[in-house]
């Protein structure tokens, strides 16, 4: 019976059926399964299947979108239960795109696919001044930051964004995510941060940064 | 001239697409990201969604400013001989501009742009024959915040071309206009041949940042021409459909157009659709694709039939990371498309990767393509004369007519011939060193590079921007 119903979750995240994902997992949280193996065994192994489906070519970022759509509406059911017994969120990241820009799909896309996979993001918007990045860092309990920009100038604002960081005592401490059309893997680590080329590598990026800091 | 140009979309598609852009703009609107553009819409009749920034405007103020927009207008330039009329049926090569990075010529890796390289670029351009404006690379070694106007300087020195520029620091505005009139020698001078073309672009979905609003005020208070870019990302920022991203971005262009032409009626403005399309196995923006070059040749359908506007494409462009048969092919459909449908200005000479990179040997490349692009839109004359009737009659008695009196007429006439190109004997071509295109190319950059030198500027003017660029040193580095 547990299995049905951890299969069944697979498959409507797989699909991206949103609404049948919460069905299921309410179900399978009356029927007894575990929260835990709701996450590990139903959802997450869902989207595994989406990601590595997307990486051969098989499955389009719009329907990796929906997966992650149903995953989060499912975590919404599970959060609490989770946090019941014990079983901490993937992780904690903020995510904006820097001061003087204001394209921001990158940054959502990112967003989006982080939630799909579990992550609790707070996303601040764009056009996100160094000191902004810096206040919700204090005021939350963060391991990670991901910085956008879609200009090779406001790209600079990575750099001074983790300048004040450092002045605030928090990197490297808080590990720095980059991403956007003009940043390279060179870029990244003359700022010393972490570079990802696009949405679905970013999670890979952020899930190894967050076991970094554990 | 070809006697047909290439259409793609039937007349009534066109008037199809205007229409539904005028619906847009009456009942979705535009975001004006800037409190006094807001109220000046206000006043020209346009509503505002209360409580917001969205700009609602009606059908009847569009099509009234879109009867001031000028159709052809001059492009002045610092050598009298580089001036050229926007909009006389010719098409303008302009070198594509914008990154920070460049393939070194002689290690093939990607670096910075030093400020070397941003001075050899416009030098580059300056000694080719079809890039007609100049367009910069950003070299990443000086201050952030006047790099801009550094940039813009390094252009003036170093070629005698039109330019064609883009503010980085909005703050660099007034001192863009000052370099720009010290050039140009006067106020007057400026409006009558503007030395440079600005752009700026419109974010996507339906919105109008400030530093697009101020730049279509400076520039419509200074006669600078204006190109407006609409970059929507088919199925990402804009629909997913050909046609709605086509829309989506017309609907943008539109409101600046419009906002631009009630600020300063007849302001010389540039129509730049350059749709990108989502790729949706990887997520990359695609600039080079198939789907690309079909945007680009509708839109020139919709700057010339509706709003009569010059119109600037991209064309050659690319998503090749290295100047291969991929960006040999991306860039000729991408060039010949547009060319033939009647585009005034063919922008990207020099890209690769959607834009993110420049190569100096692709540049030369590039501008060989544009010239054979151009001759290709030129067409070829039909009529008694060139029909040659007795040549042909003749040719049954000589068997062959390499000395007719017609062919020692008209052998020169029409004849693209490029430079860059192989056409010889395979034995000849070896004993040339057996190189690739690409390595002829490179070659070539550097004899250009060693011995081209573009007009020199006069001290007086040097001066001056010295003292600009003084000035806006110290009013933009702080903060």
């Amino acid at each position: 019976m547990e299995s049905d119903h951890l299969i069944a979750l697979q498959e409507s995240i797989y699909s991206g059926d949103f609404e049948k994902a919460v069905e299921i997992t309410q179900n399978a949280l009356d029927t007894g399964v575990t929260a835990k193996s709701v996450l590990n065994d139903g959802l997450i192994k869902g989207m595994e299947k989406v990601g590595a489906d997307f990486k051969s070519g098989e499955l389009f970022l719009p329907e990796v979108l929906l997966a992650a759509r149903a995953m989060k509406a499912a975590m919404g059911i599970l959060k609490p239960q989770l946090a019941n017994s014990g079983v901490e969120p993937i992780g904690k990241v903020i995510l904006g795109t820097v001061a003087g820009d204001i394209h921001d799909i990158g940054k959502n896309l990112v967003g989006m696919m982080l939630e799909g996979s579990g992550f609790e993001v707070i996303d601040i918007g764009c056009d996100v001044p160094p000191e902004k990045f810096i206040e919700t860092i204090q005021k939350e309990d963060i391991q990670v930051i991901g910085m956008s920009a879609m200009l090779t100038t406001t790209m600079m604002m990575m750099k001074e964004t983790i300048q004040k960081m450092k002045e605030k005592d928090l990197y490297p401490k808080v590990k720095v995510m980059v991403g956007g059309a003009p940043v390279t893997p060179e870029f990244a680590q003359d700022i010393g941060a972490f570079y990802s080329s696009d949405a679905a590598e970013a999670v890979d990026l952020a899930k190894k940064l967050i076991s970094l800091g554990k | 001239m070809i006697e047909q140009k290439l259409k793609i979309l039937s007349n009534e598609q066109v008037v199809q697409v205007h229409e539904t852009t005028l619906r847009v703009l009456q009942e979705v609107g535009i975001e004006v990201m800037h409190e006094d553009a807001c109220r000046i819409w206000e006043d020209f009749g346009a509503k505002r969604k209360e409580g917001t920034s969205r700009i609602l405007i009606p059908p009847d103020l569009v099509e009234k400013a879109l009867t001031k927009v000028k159709s052809s207008f001059i492009c002045g330039a610092r050598e009298e001989k580089n001036e050229f009329l926007l909009g006389d049926e010719k098409i303008y090569g302009r070198n594509g501009g914008g990154p920070g990075q460049v393939i070194d010529l002689d290690s093939s890796e990607l670096r910075n742009a030093t400020k070397k390289d941003a001075a050899d670029y416009a030098r580059l351009v300056d000694a080719l024959d079809y890039t007609q404006i100049a367009a910069p690379v950003y070299e990443q070694e000086s201050n952030a915040k006047t790099r801009d106007l550094n940039t813009l300087a390094c252009m003036i020195r170093n070629t005698s071309k039109h330019i064609n520029i883009r503010l980085l620091n909005p703050g660099s505005l007034p001192f863009f206009m000052q370099m720009a009139q010290l050039v140009a020698g006067s106020d007057e001078n400026l409006k009558q041949k503007p030395i440079l073309t600005m752009l700026e672009s419109p974010v996507s979905p339906l919105k109008h940042p400030a530093v697009l609003i101020d730049t279509i005020m400076a520039c419509g208070k200074f006669g600078i021409p204006l190109e407006i870019c609409s970059m929507p990302i088919a199925g990402a920022t804009g629909p997913v459909t050909l046609a709605g991203s086509l829309l989506m971005s017309n609907v943008e262009m539109v409101g600046a157009v419009v906002f631009g032409q009630l600020l300063n009626p007849g302001m010389p403005m540039i129509f730049t659709p350059r749709i990108m399309v989502m790729d949706m196995a990887s997520g990359y923006a695609l600039t080079g694709s198939a789907e690309n070059a079909l945007l680009v040749t509708a839109g020139v359908q919709l700057a010339k039939d509706i709003y009569h506007m010059p119109v600037n494409m991209h064309g050659p462009y690319t998503d090749a990371p290295i100047s291969d048969c991929q960006a040999g092919i991306e860039n000729t459909y991408f060039s010949l498309l547009p060319a033939l449908a009647g585009v005034d200005i063919l922008t990207g000479a020099g890209h690769l990767q959607g834009g993110l990179v420049i190569n100096f040997a692709q540049l030369v490349i590039d501008d060989e393509l544009i010239g054979m692009v151009n001759r290709c839109r030129e067409g070829f004359r039909v009529d008694e004369e060139t029909l040659g009737f007795e040549a042909v009659a003749d040719s049954i008695e000589s068997g062959n007519l390499l000395t007719h009196p017609h062919t020692l007429k008209h052998f020169r006439a029409n004849r693209f011939r490029p430079r860059l190109v192989t056409r010889t004997a395979r034995s000849n071509w070896q004993a040339e060193g057996s190189k690739t295109m690409a390595e002829r190319a490179k070659e070539k950059v550097k004899d250009l590079l060693a011995n081209h030198q573009p007009l020199p500027l006069d001290e007086s003017i040097e001066k001056g921007i010295q003292e600009i660029l003084n000035d806006a040193e110290m009013a933009l580095s702080e903060g």
